[in-house]
C-alpha cells in the first residue's frame, strides 16, 4: 500500500524494455516542465522538443527510418548547451531539475547505449523538481505523493502492458498510451503549462529544429593574468555596450577551460 | 611563512549571446563594430595591418578545433566557470539596479558603456580576431602568445 506513493526505483525502470524506458523518461520530464518559468520561448521550445524527440523515438521503436533517433543524437549537444545556459541563469532548483529531466529523456534515445541510466535520471530529476517546487511553495505532503503516485501509475501501466504483450526492446510505446498527466488532478497551485505559439504549420520537422541561428561571440581570457572578477567585469562591460546599442544584455552560452600544456612537446632541440 | 598564491594557467573561452536571439541576430554585427572601435582606440598596434591580417586566419572552425584539442576536464575548471558565472550574474544585477536608478537616454547609455569597457580594458590587452561574422576576442597582455597557442592547437 505504501508503495503506491513511491516513485519507481532505478532497478524497476531498468527492468522495462528499451523504448518503454524512453517513453517513461519522456513522461516524467513532461510532467514537470511547467515548473520552468521565466525562460524565453525559444529555450522552452528546445526543452519541449527534447521530450518530443524521446516520445517520437519511443513511438517508432527506433524503426523504420531512425530519423528521430538520429535527430536526438545530433541535437543533444545543443540541448545540453541550452540547459547549461538555463542553469547558470535561473536560480531555481525546481526549474534546473525539470530542465535536466528533459535532457536525460532525449539522452535516453541514443542508439548503441543503454537508456537505463538516463531514463532513471530523468525520473530522479523529475522527483527532485517536484520536491524543490514543493519546498519553495510550501506545498503539502499531498503534492509530493500525488506526483510520485502519478509516476508510479505510469510505470506500472507500461510495465503491465509490456508483460501482457510479451514486449521487448523493439516494442514501440506511443505517448498516447499514458493518457492524462494527472489522473487525480494536478497538485494544488501547480503551474499551468505554457502553450508555445506554433512556429510552423503542417508537418513538424525533426532534424535541424534545435540549431539556433548563432553565432555566439567567443571570448578568450588568459586566466594567468585575469582574475575571475576581472573577467566578470569585462563581460559586464560588454553586456552594457550591447544594451547601449539596443540589446537586452549578454548571457553566457558556454565556457571551456583550455590547457596549453596539452599541446605536444616539440621534438628535438 | 609567506603565503604564496599559486599562479593559474590556462585560457578560459566564454561564448556569449544576446538574451533574445532575434535581437542578437540583428545587433551582433553592430556590437562587434562598436567593440572594434573601442579596441582600436586603446590598443597600440605594433605591427599595423600585419596583425589584422594574421588575426583573420582564426576562423571559427579553427578556434573550435583548438577548443576541442585543449579542453580541460575536471573540478578545477568547474570551479572557475562557476565562479565567473556567479560574479557575472552579480555584475549584471548591480548594473540592472544602476539602470533603474539612473534612467538614461540610449545615447548616454552607450557612451557610459564605452567608458566602462575602456576602463575594463586597462586591465589587459585585447585583440579582435577572425573573419566578419566569426569574430572572437582574445584578452591578455601576452595576446600574441595566446594566439600562438590557439594556432598551434588548431593545427595539431
Amino acid at each position: 500500500m505504501a508503495r503506491e506513493n513511491d516513485a519507481p526505483e532505478r532497478h524497476e525502470i531498468m527492468s522495462l524494455p528499451r523504448w518503454a524506458q524512453v517513453a517513461f523518461a519522456a513522461r516524467c520530464a513532461e510532467r514537470v516542465q511547467p515548473l520552468i518559468s521565466r525562460i524565453p520561448d525559444h529555450e522552452r521550445r528546445v526543452l519541449a522538443g527534447a521530450i518530443d524527440l524521446a516520445y517520437t523515438a519511443a513511438a517508432s521503436g527506433g524503426r523504420p527510418t531512425r530519423d528521430s533517433v538520429h535527430a536526438a543524437t545530433q541535437a543533444l549537444p545543443d540541448i545540453e548547451r541550452i540547459v547549461t545556459r538555463i542553469m547558470t541563469r535561473v536560480n531555481d532548483a525546481a526549474a534546473m531539475s525539470a530542465a535536466r529531466a528533459a535532457v536525460e529523456a532525449a539522452a535516453a534515445v541514443r542508439l548503441g547505449e543503454s537508456p537505463a541510466y538516463p531514463a532513471a535520471s530523468a525520473a530522479a530529476h523529475a522527483v527532485d523538481a517536484c520536491a524543490a517546487w514543493g519546498f519553495i511553495h510550501g506545498a503539502t505532503q499531498d503534492t509530493f505523493d500525488r506526483a510520485r503516485r502519478a509516476m508510479r501509475q505510469d510505470f506500472e501501466r507500461v510495465r503491465d502492458a509490456i508483460q501482457e504483450r510479451n514486449g521487448n526492446d523493439e516494442t514501440p510505446v506511443p505517448k498516447e498510451f499514458f493518457g492524462p498527466l494527472w489522473t487525480e488532478g494536478a497538485p494544488e497551485n501547480w503551474p499551468e503549462d505554457v502553450r508555445l505559439e506554433e512556429k510552423s504549420s503542417g508537418t513538424r520537422k525533426i532534424s535541424g529544429e534545435f540549431y539556433e541561428p548563432k553565432a555566439a561571440l567567443s571570448l578568450y581570457f588568459d586566466i594567468g593574468e585575469l582574475s575571475d572578477s576581472d573577467i566578470a567585469e569585462i563581460l559586464g562591460a560588454l553586456s552594457d555596450l550591447y544594451r547601449g546599442l539596443g540589446g537586452d544584455g549578454l548571457v553566457i552560452d558556454r565556457m571551456t577551460l583550455l590547457d596549453p600544456s596539452l599541446l605536444p612537446e616539440p621534438v628535438g632541440a | 611563512m609567506e603565503n604564496q598564491l599559486q599562479k593559474r594557467e590556462g585560457i578560459l573561452r566564454i561564448d556569449v549571446v544576446g538574451k533574445s536571439p532575434d535581437t542578437w541576430s540583428s545587433l551582433r554585427s553592430k556590437l562587434l563594430a562598436a567593440i572594434g572601435k573601442v579596441l582600436d582606440s586603446v590598443i597600440d598596434p605594433e605591427h599595423g595591418t600585419t596583425v589584422r591580417e594574421e588575426a583573420k586566419k582564426f576562423t571559427s572552425a579553427l578556434l573550435d578545433h583548438a577548443r576541442a584539442r585543449l579542453a580541460k576536464a575536471g573540478l578545477e575548471n568547474e570551479k572557475i566557470e562557476a565562479e565567473v558565472a556567479k560574479l557575472y550574474a552579480e555584475c549584471e544585477s548591480i548594473s540592472a539596479d544602476a539602470r533603474k536608478k539612473h534612467a538614461e537616454a540610449e545615447a548616454t547609455e552607450f557612451e557610459t558603456a564605452v567608458k566602462r569597457l575602456k576602463l575594463a580594458l586597462e586591465l589587459t590587452k585585447a585583440m579582435l580576431i577572425g573573419e566578419p561574422g566569426e569574430e572572437a576576442i582574445v584578452f591578455g597582455n601576452q595576446v600574441q602568445a595566446l594566439l600562438g597557442v590557439l594556432s598551434e592547437a588548431a593545427q595539431a
